[in-house]
């Protein structure tokens, strides 16, 4: 849902990033987007046309790589994916927290960030 | 004469890659870092109120201004995407106000409660809370630097939210499931959705109130350590 702002910092620091090394454009970008994060892709690949228009970044590419979640249950020490429901009334398929083997309460170890891995700079 | 050193710069033209490994995130985390340890100074006791559109967030402030403005000096900000509606609700209850626009965006971020800190005089205050943007998905994601959070739900929103929206549960120390006076109405079991909370996050306190009649309210406060 925050597609827009995330990817508008991306651009600030990328441009940053470019003109400490002396670039005259960038290639590509590299991102990581947690799986549990709020961030789908494609809205993401969108802001990316719209917000490099007239920077360092117009016409690089954005490859975006889905770091799937992690998670380890509270209760009996399950440690591994997430259950998923799929429901109609989700708009996505929903993360359900909830211990595929003993249904008890998970934490997030992996799959919530969204980080800039590296960046491809034309001299 | 030493031989020149050998410098090796990039050539025209040349391709090369920057590791970078920026979690765009973790500014986010950095700034409400410091936004905590501000209102620690000044020993504010902040609280992030979030939760769906229409789900009583104002109202539940309002409530609770009505029980603790005797015993503290309380400061509302209010996020809301345009209007001022809700921060004059506020402020005639008598809590200095200041409303954060957020524009087009779905969530406060620590950032805008940064700016917001710096407007207000914090040695004049003990509990700020700041309503967050009506939205159970994005500001989950976005940490503002206060001791609590609080999201905000009511029964009018059928029985299913907590496994819907289960990672803003999770953020939060305290649920409300308000407009408990609507149960019987909307057919909602408010002891199932209760279950619901405490299977998805055992360590949130959920608390039952009717913001329209008080009821729960001062359960609320106690759940805050404001009572």
């Amino acid at each position: 849902m925050h597609e827009f702002s995330m990817v508008s910092q991306l651009v600030e620091k990328v441009v940053e990033e470019a003109r400490k090394r002396g670039a005259k454009r960038v290639v590509e970008v590299e991102l990581e987007v947690g799986q549990l994060s709020f961030l789908n892709p494609e809205q993401m690949l969108f802001a990316y046309r719209i917000l490099t228009k007239g920077t360092i970044l117009e016409k690089s590419r954005l490859t975006i790589r889905t770091v799937e979640a992690h998670v380890r249950c509270r209760l009996c020490g399950f440690d591994g994916k997430p259950e998923y429901a799929d429901d109609a009334s989700y708009h996505v398929s929903a993360p359900l927290f909830l211990c595929p083997n003993c249904g008890g309460p998970v934490e997030v170890l992996v799959g919530t960030g969204c980080i800039i891995k590296r960046v491809r700079l034309e001299v | 004469m030493p031989d020149e050193i050998e410098v090796i710069v990039p050539e025209e033209g040349e391709v090369f890659d920057v590791e970078l490994e920026e979690d765009l995130l973790e500014a986010n985390r950095r700034i409400a870092e410091e936004n905590k340890q501000i209102l620690e100074r000044y020993r504010v006791k902040a609280i992030d109120v979030m939760g769906s559109v229409g789900s009583g967030k104002t109202m539940l402030i309002e409530r609770l201004i009505e029980l603790l403005g005797s015993r503290y000096r309380i400061a509302v900000f209010g996020g809301d995407v345009t209007t001022t509606i809700d921060a004059e609700r506020v402020r005639r209850r008598g809590a200095k106000t200041l409303q954060i626009n957020t524009g087009k965006e779905c969530h406060l971020d620590a950032n805008l409660v940064r700016k917001a800190l710096s407007k207000i005089d914090l040695n004049d205050v003990d509990v700020l809370f700041i309503e967050n943007v009506g939205n159970l998905i994005c500001p989950a994601e976005f940490p503002l630097g206060t001791d609590s959070r609080v999201v905000v739900i009511s029964v009018t929103e059928g029985p299913y939210t907590p496994l819907k929206h289960p990672y803003i549960f999770m953020e939060s120390d305290v649920a409300v499931i308000n407009k408990i006076d609507l149960a019987d109405a909307m057919g909602v079991d408010v002891g199932e959705l209760e279950a619901r909370i405490k299977k998805i996050s055992p360590d949130t306190t959920v608390v039952r109130t009717s913001c329209k009649t008080g009821e729960g309210i001062d359960r609320v406060a106690r759940a805050l350590g404001l009572l």
